[in-house]
């Protein structure tokens, strides 16, 4: 199966220490965000991915092949969405995929069947005979990713593919890359919108300063940062009651009031927290709403990062 | 094979390039008005021509036998104002902002070599001279109709009008490719621009001077043919170092730039060598003015060379590093072409102790005119040994006292360096009042150019004394380079890569 590996990357630009030895690995399949601030070092790591740019310490491998080593491996393996859209002037849309086929090198009927793929796959098909200029960004972005598939990459790295994307554009979006990663490819993506990663993403990178604070399985991220059941409770009766009582319950650890809700951390799993229910009803209590509270990456994205840039 | 399938085969085979450029040029509007604007001038230059030469047939013959002449001269005028200002100016400007948006980036994640894209857009640049020139071909048939032209003369013309426009082009693509703020690449249009002009000026006059006196009557002369191919040759060295260089600057700095251009300047100094003390050109010029065009000529390139060596990143990626042969003895003879600050030093170091020692054999081999061509040999050892001084000093000021700055930026401190150098004295001088001033005022490079042969020697010494410290003191430097220009330890699996066959 290939497989992304960055191994101690370091990056520098005179003084400014881009990337500070990040490290992180991924496989086919699967899609993973990378999420920072400004300025966190995304876009160099991209970059860097893409053979671009040559990282000052260490090596990132894409089915075993060293990225620096030996770029021009890596240009057939990888297809890369920077974040400026496609600005050629006087060029169609479908000129602008046919000189990009041209450029991998795929002739006569391939080149076309592989084209009218991955037209009929961005839903350009309407699109082709109109001027690149005349694209709204959406369409634009579409048209961007249609040139980053059009030699059939097993690696995708797109940089921040959905800004200044309007939500049906984004919807679009995420569609496409659902199917691309049910198509066996590796998706690494960065972005801003993180609630929209965390629908999509199977895992995700953190990045702040050139560094690596977190990364792995969405769901482990999420329990790495919250080890405990987090619940709301909202009584039928009088929530001070509720309050004490579950203050007396095993593996309670706190309750905080939120209007007429009850926020609960228990020390335990999905099965404590039914348990704790089943307990609630017995000794009475009117329970009109139990729900398990879910941590999302945008809480995470906020909970570990400072906002601060080198 | 049918038609349609041969046309599809050299389809496929067309550089993308110049398939996406030419798409867009018949779009563009500025392409499309200029070729109409063209012809609209050229009908309206041709009837004026043509009725002229009808009213004055017969009455006036001294301007009715120049009336084919005079309309092909403004023709050529024209004709070489659009395909050598006009097609480089917009072939230059379509790369120049190509290499300023992320538009460059995505062409570097596709297959496409730097190489192919200087190659297809310097097509595309002659295909739309091409067109210009269907434009002006009817036109300029109809001036054989007038008197005063001769067919061999056109053909000449022409093709040697073609050849300049093709360096043009090249110089332009050249300069578009250096990769600088936008401000920069303005002045160095402009510059650039401005050279140009002076060469179309030349290219005219001297195509006027060839049809005023016929081309046919020179053709038995030998003088005109070694002229001829000597023009040619430098036309021909001109393009390749323009091609070369443009290719170098387009490739990613981690890529092995400097090879080409070493290897194309290694065979540049052995063909002009050749051609310098062939017998031809020997009799044509006499020695030593064959031998100083050369050195001259050879340490102008060098001079440089060594600015843009010592502006080189010190370590070497691990995409040159993995180029680097294992074999020690192939490792010593590419160390000077690969890229590296210590490998440019040691390549101009070693052409320049080539050039002097061929030199100096020549001068005492043929034993004429020997006093000239020493003096030239001493004078041009001395701005060699003086600039190596400071490009080397420049090196490792920058090394040991300004670390924070970018190694490509070197070539400042240099500059800077050999300004205070030279201009320092003088200020002093003039502050404290020394008069007059002394005969040899130490370090200044520009006082040998007119020197006496005995100061000559006096800076050669200085010279000499100068490039031993600052070689001495980069001595350490040095060594490390050449320890770490090993391959890479580990070389990766070259584990073979495999696309995925996705059905969209």
């Amino acid at each position: 199966m290939l497989e992304i590996k960055v191994d101690n990357l370091k990056k520098n630009f005179g003084a400014t220490q881009a990337l500070q030895g990040v490290s992180f690995q991924f496989h086919a399949g699967q899609i993973f965000g990378f999420v920072g601030p400004n300025g966190a070092g995304k876009t160099t790591c991209l970059r860097i991915l893409a053979a671009l740019d040559e990282p000052s310490v260490g090596e990132a491998y894409i089915n075993g092949v060293a990225v620096s080593q030996y770029p021009e491996k890596i240009h057939h393996l990888v297809g890369f969405v920077p974040d400026l859209l496609p600005e050629h002037s006087d060029i169609t849309v479908h000129e602008y995929l046919d000189f990009f086929a041209r450029a991998y090198k795929l002739k006569g009927s391939l080149r076309k069947q592989r084209l009218e793929g991955v037209e009929t796959f961005t839903r350009l098909n309407g699109l082709r005979d109109k001027l690149l200029k005349a694209l709204s960004k959406g369409m634009k972005q579409r048209v961007s990713l249609a040139r980053a598939l059009v030699h059939d990459p097993s690696v995708l790295l797109l940089d921040e593919p959905a800004a200044g994307l309007d939500p049906r554009a984004r919807i679009e979006l995420r569609e496409l890359l659902k199917l691309l990663a049910a198509q066996d490819k590796a998706i690494l993506i960065s972005s801003h919108i993180l609630t929209e990663l965390t629908e999509i993403c199977d895992g995700a990178i953190i990045i702040e300063q050139g560094k690596i604070l977190r990364s792995g399985a969405i769901s482990q991220l999420i329990r790495q940062d919250r080890p405990h059941l987090c619940l709301l409770v909202r009584s039928y009766d009088n929530p001070e009651e509720l309050g004490k009582l579950l203050l007396e319950m095993p593996k309670v650890i706190a309750v905080r009031p939120d209007g007429r809700e009850l926020r609960v951390e228990l020390a335990g799993d999905e099965k404590d927290g039914c348990d704790l229910l089943a307990a609630l009803v017995h000794k009475g209590c009117r329970i009109a709403e139990f729900k398990q509270q879910q941590t999302d990456l945008e809480e995470l994205f906020m909970n570990l990062t400072t906002g601060e840039v080198q | 094979m049918t038609l349609a399938q041969a046309f599809a085969r050299i389809d496929d085979h067309l550089n993308p390039i110049v398939v996406k450029e030419l798409r867009q040029a018949v779009r563009s509007r500025l392409v499309v008005g200029m070729l109409m604007f063209l012809l609209v001038v050229l009908l309206g230059a041709m009837t004026l021509f043509v009725t002229e030469a009808t009213n004055q047939s017969g009455l006036n013959m001294t301007r009715a036998i120049r009336q084919g002449r005079d309309a092909f001269e403004f023709l050529l005028g024209l004709f070489a104002v659009t395909t050598m200002l006009f097609i480089p100016a917009y072939t230059a400007v379509r790369m120049s902002k190509e290499r300023f948006q992320t538009v460059a980036d995505l062409v570097f994640t596709t297959t496409l070599t730097p190489s192919a894209i200087i190659r297809g857009k310097l097509m595309v640049g002659m295909i739309l001279t091409m067109l210009v020139f269907s434009a002006f071909l009817p036109f300029m048939v109809l001036t054989y109709f007038l008197r005063g032209v001769d067919l061999p003369s056109v053909f000449i013309i022409l093709a040697m009008a073609i050849l300049a426009q093709t360096v043009t082009i090249q110089f332009a693509l050249c300069i578009a490719c250096i990769p600088c703020s936008r401000v920069f690449k303005v002045i160095l249009g402009i510059g650039a621009g401005g050279g140009t002009v002076f060469f179309c000026v030349a290219v005219i006059s001297f195509a006027d001077e060839l049809l005023r006196y016929g081309v046919g009557s020179r053709l038995g002369s030998s003088d005109f043919w070694i002229w001829t191919s000597i023009l040619l040759l430098l036309a021909v060295l001109a393009f390749g170092f323009c091609h070369v260089l443009a290719v170098a600057l387009l490739s990613p700095p981690t890529a092995n730039r400097a090879p080409a251009v070493r290897g194309y300047l290694t065979g540049a100094w052995i063909i002009t060598g050749i051609a310098a003390f062939s017998a031809p050109w020997h009799s044509l010029v006499g020695f030593p003015l064959d031998l100083e065009l050369w050195v001259g000529y050879t340490l102008t390139v060098l001079l440089a060379m060594l600015l843009i060596s010592v502006s080189e990143k010190d370590t070497q990626s691990p995409r040159i590093r993995c180029a680097i042969p294992k074999s020690r003895i192939k490792r010593a003879v590419v160390f000077c072409f690969f890229s590296g600050p210590a490998n440019g030093i040691a390549w101009t170091f070693v052409m320049m102790l080539l050039t002097f020692a061929l030199g100096l054999t020549l001068t005492f081999s043929l034993g004429l005119m020997r006093k000239s061509a020493e003096t030239f040999l001493i004078m041009s050892a001395g701005i060699f040994l003086y600039s190596y001084s400071y490009a080397l000093t420049g090196l490792l000021i920058r090394r040991k006292c300004l670390t924070w700055m970018q190694p490509q930026n070197t070539w400042l401190i240099v500059i800077l360096i050999l300004a205070v150098a030279h201009l320092a004295p003088l200020l002093i001088m003039v502050l404290i009042g020394v008069k007059p001033w002394p005969d040899v005022i130490y370090g200044n490079l520009f006082q040998t150019l007119d020197m006496p042969s005995g100061d000559l020697w006096t800076h050669l010494l200085t010279a000499s004394i100068c490039a031993a410290v600052i070689t001495f003191l980069n001595l350490p430097w040095f060594v490390k380079q050449l320890y770490r220009f090993t391959p890479n330890e580990h070389r990766t699996s070259n584990a073979q890569h495999s696309t995925s066959n996705t059905d969209y």
